[in-house]
């Protein structure tokens, strides 16, 4: 068995102090998770990493500098579907007795001449074919998708809003979100534009940050734990070919659940990728999260007016994007809501899906990945 | 220098790919010969800052991100070519009718 014992967030800042580098945000990810799931450090055998801007140090010499000696070592780089990837990996790990207890952390400090450079070197593809059109980043290749998409479903701005809009209504009880005050639609349609039909509020803010879970192959009795009770990913199904209004997460739905032996309407929450409002109503159509895949009903009904519980740190449309933590900062709120934590206002949380997406190779993004997990204890 | 934008098409299958890749995604392929892909459809459109973008279906197949040389609805029929910028860099550039 594999179980998740604890997790933690070092907190996001836009503004991290000069002498902050990805490596302390790493460090303190690792030990407050540790601390949060009440395991010595000595106990850790087993260490998985991702990060753009830990460089040139790699997973090894972070648990160096942590202090860790390991019989199981990764590191990931596949950006928002990363924490997904390791939890894919840790739990085979801990399944198979590769390690007892394994730490996953993702972070990066990323200074703007950084994330320049990174959003311009992402891939070959992207050095050598968008970087010199002058993009600057992923912001414009999503809305293209947003147009395609809205008009493919009949959707408009205060449709997608709804999803901005919820996520900063929970973003009030995270006091580390970088948006935390209340955002109505007129606020919202009134926000600068950044790539058409995109304003500043359907963009992740930048910050510094980093996120850890804890996960051994016994429970032990600190606490609730979470056990995962389906994880399935799709890389690369389309070949950049296809249109992405139907990604991997549609591909992967049917055996998700059929694995995890729930259906949508069992869940207490969900934590979608929210990279961009248009892939979180992507991800819901794709996983059947809209009923009748009424698209707009959900996204007016559920997420705005019903609070449903969607990303309920705020996401990382509210709470920020610190790099490689993005594809950890669903999973981290989730297991926190699951061991009966979080933020105000609390809900009682059963069951939750965490989705992880990301690194787009030429137009959208090539990973997906989605995990249910189940509170036990 | 030529101007002319063409995509890699696989001699065992005819699939025209964008950007360019070793192996046909299709067929497994490894050998490609240029096809002329100098026309296209614009399918969307969108600005960063000063730089108008568009995704372009090439009448050959692929779907390819380019700068706009003007403005240009959806649906528009447009010129696809490259343009060697002063940086020495060359840019995809889709040229509505005048």
């Amino acid at each position: 068995m594999a179980f998740i014992v604890g997790a933690h967030e070092a907190p996001y800042t836009r503004h991290p102090p000069a002498d902050r580098d990805t490596e302390s945000y790493l460090v303190e990810a690792v030990l407050g998770a540790l601390a949060d799931a009440g395991v010595e450090r000595g106990a850790v055998d087993g260490l998985g990493v991702s990060s753009f801007s830990l460089a040139p140090d790699h997973a090894i010499d972070l648990a160096w500098r942590l202090g860790l000696s390991l019989r199981w070592v990764m590191e990931d780089t596949n950006g928002g579907a990363s924490g997904l990837n390791m939890l894919q990996h840790a739990l085979r790990a801990l399944e198979a007795g590769d390690a007892e207890t394994i730490v996953l952390c993702a972070g990066d400090r990323l200074d703007r001449g950084a994330f320049r450079a990174l959003v311009e070197n992402y891939n070959r593809a992207t050095a050598e074919e968008l970087a010199p059109l002058g993009l600057g980043g992923p912001n414009a290749l999503f809305a293209l998708l947003t147009e395609r998409h809205a008009r493919a479903n009949g959707l408009e701005r205060s449709d997608y809003a709804c999803v901005p809009l919820a996520q900063r209504a929970w973003a009030s009880g995270n006091p580390g979100a970088v948006y935390r005050e209340p955002l109505a639609l007129d606020g919202y349609l009134a926000a600068p534009m950044v790539t058409p039909p995109l304003c500043r509020y359907d963009c992740v803010p930048v910050v510094a940050g980093a996120d850890a879970i804890v996960l051994r192959a016994e429970r032990g009795a600190a606490g609730p734990a979470v056990r995962t009770l389906a994880l399935a990913a799709r890389h690369n199904v389309d070949q950049q070919e296809g249109d992405s209004l139907r990604t991997g997460f549609a591909d992967l739905a049917a055996s998700l659940w059929a694995a995890a032996g729930v259906a949508p309407g069992d869940l207490d929450a969900a934590y979608l990728y929210d990279d961009y409002p248009v892939m979180v109503v992507i991800q819901a159509a794709d996983l059947g999260l809209a009923a009748g895949g009424d698209l707009r009903r959900w996204l007016h009904a559920s997420v705005l007016d019903g609070r449903w519980p969607l990303n309920t740190s705020g996401g990382q449309l509210s709470a920020g994007q610190a790099g490689a933590a993005g594809g950890m900062h669903g999973l981290v709120e989730a297991v926190r809501r699951l061991r009966g934590g979080g933020g105000e206002p609390r809900f009682d949380c059963r069951l939750a899906l965490v989705c992880g997406y990301g690194m787009v190779l030429y137009r959208h993004g090539a990973c997906h990945a989605a995990a249910v997990l189940e509170r036990v204890g | 220098v030529s101007d002319a934008f063409s995509v890699p098409v696989c001699t065992q299958c005819g699939h025209a790919l964008w950007p360019s890749r070793p192996v046909c995604p299709r067929c497994g392929g490894t050998l490609f010969e240029p096809r002329a892909a100098g026309r296209g459809v614009v399918e969307e459109t969108t600005r960063a800052g000063a730089v108008a973008l568009a995704s372009v279906r090439v009448d050959t197949g692929p779907v390819v991100i380019a700068r706009l040389a003007a403005d240009a609805a959806a649906g528009t029929a447009v010129e696809l070519r490259w343009r060697v910028a002063a940086d020495g860099r060359r840019r995809l550039i889709a040229v509505p009718p005048a």
